[in-house]
């Protein structure tokens, strides 16, 4: 008997290059084991239709209440809008946030985002921040969001990929709140990532359906990991982050 | 099924892992399933291009055929057009490779004209890093592909993840402008770059020597898992880089 295994990071619905069902999406994590995913909402619902994807996400989550999860998206121009939508979304079952400065239209470092990281201070909940892409999110402005907000923790998603890569390490010392996610990285990178900062850093995030779930979940099998650092991995940390139970299976 | 990867790298000093022999870096491509791979250098990038040059000549002769050098030169040397006729006539190199921001100029700049002139009277294809500004976004690249039409130009990245959708209008704006799916882009977008590019123009690539080793299993099966007819995949596979290469 293994550990439950958690998925930081999928998206189902109809997205800029991918389109999956909530069924179809259970299927593959069904034949990978996964037995719980986190929902990242579409790319549209993160930049104009953030009421239109929480709702959704809810629907989803309470269909299906044992196997996902899901982020809360506003875009940070509403203003206060944005802050009262995240807070709704939250208290009707959502359980962490996600950004993507590249599709919302603002840059990392700016202040306009910092009323919706102080939500996630205030509730004590994750935000996952799509980073790499030059000029609006990387893995340095991370840092630094990370170094305002002490006690929220940070998922940095993609890892500074493509070109950032070479940040991700030196971003991820500088804030002890920030998180790896292992899609986009191969196994020896993810082993110097855990030897930099310690398993308990790193969370299993596939991506999916941009990535092949089987091949994600095949290659932390290369990654040198003793039954601890695995489990916290594949779930023990996540599960943490995000105020939920994590059991065997 | 036969393939032909059209982006790898001699492993060398510059990414830490040591001069590997020929045998080694042929047994990584048979892990993979890979038949043929055009190689470049990562030495070149930095350090002197001739000798850099010389050794993927020499490595890619013990390989019996399996690998296919392409060259790089220094586009500010005052040798470089002197150099690439050379690595092509001399040394049997069958194409030539730039990293535009890792060497350090835009391939928008006068020195790279007479180097593209140069490429296309010996008809042989130029490769180029692609995907990231400041100097090697798609159309950068592809304003090559334009000023020279008898040149063949290979985005050798297809955009990575944040400028495929750039690399999809360079490829369907110049009929000389060909892309290699290659990098950490997801499958997902190698499967709609194929969608709208059609099968024609489009090849792969692994980027295997830079990085670990498992990089090139990992792509390798993560092509063979995109939904694809037999055709397709033929042409995807080596069709394409074997006319671009003119191997038939």
């Amino acid at each position: 008997m293994g550990v439950a295994v958690i998925d930081a990071h999928v998206t189902a619905g109809v997205n800029s290059c991918s389109s999956i069902t909530p069924d179809d999406l259970l299927a593959l994590m069904d034949r990978q084991s996964i037995s719980q995913a986190v929902l990242s909402p579409v790319d549209q619902w993160l930049a104009v239709d953030n009421r239109e994807g929480n709702d959704t996400l809810l629907r989803w989550i309470r269909a299906w209440p044992d196997r996902f999860l899901g982020y809360a998206a506003a875009n940070p121009w509403y203003g206060q809008r944005a802050v009262a939508e995240l807070e709704r979304a939250l208290e009707d079952g959502l359980h962490a946030i996600k950004l993507h400065p590249a599709r919302q239209g603002f840059m990392l470092l700016e202040h306009i985002v910092e009323p919706l990281i102080t939500v996630a201070a205030r509730r004590g909940i994750p935000v996952y921040v799509v980073t790499g892409v030059p000029i609006a999110s990387m893995p340095l402005q991370l840092a630094e969001l990370a170094r305002r907000f002490p006690e929220v923790p940070f998922i940095m998603g993609r890892s500074g990929r493509t070109d950032f890569a070479l940040d991700l390490i030196p971003a991820v010392q500088q804030a002890p709140n920030i998180y790896v996610e292992t899609v986009y990285n191969l196994p020896s990178y993810l082993a110097m990532v855990i030897k930099a900062v310690g398993p308990e850093r790193v969370v299993f995030a596939s991506d999916v359906p941009m990535t092949h779930l089987q091949l994600e979940v095949e290659k932390l099998d290369l990654v040198p990991m003793d039954p601890k650092a695995r489990d916290a991995v594949m779930g023990g940390t996540v599960a943490r982050i995000l105020g939920i139970s994590h059991g065997g299976r | 099924m036969r393939i032909i990867d059209m982006h790898t790298h001699l492993p060398g000093k510059a990414n830490g892992a040591g001069r590997r022999q020929t045998s080694d870096f042929l047994a990584m491509l048979d892990r993979a399933g890979i038949d043929q791979a055009v190689v470049l250098t990562l030495e070149g990038f930095f350090s002197d291009d001739v000798t850099a040059n010389n050794a993927l000549a020499q490595q890619a002769s013990e390989s019996g055929g399996r690998l296919i050098p392409f060259c790089t030169v220094d586009p500010r040397g005052d040798g470089a057009v002197a150099e690439v006729r050379r690595c092509v006539e001399e040394l049997g190199f069958r194409g030539l490779k730039f990293h535009p921001w890792l060497q350090g100029f835009s391939p928008l700049e006068d020195y790279m004209f007479p180097i593209a002139a140069q490429a296309a009277r010996l008809n042989v294809p130029i490769l180029f890093h692609d995907g990231t500004p400041c100097y090697s976004t798609p159309l950068q690249v592809a304003y090559l592909a334009d000023r020279f039409p008898e040149l063949t130009v290979i985005l050798g990245h297809g955009g990575l993840m944040d400028l495929w959708v750039e690399a999809i209008a360079a490829v369907k704006r110049y009929p000389n402008c060909y892309v290699c799916l290659c990098g950490s882009a997801p499958p997902a977008i190698f499967a709609r770059m194929i969608a709208e590019l059609g099968v024609d123009k489009v090849t792969i690539g692994t980027d295997a020597g830079f990085g670990e080793d498992y990089g090139a299993v990992f792509r390798i099966a993560a092509f063979h898992a995109l939904e694809l007819s037999g055709t397709a995949r033929e042409a995807i596979y080596w069709r394409n880089a074997a006319r671009l290469l003119r191997m038939e």
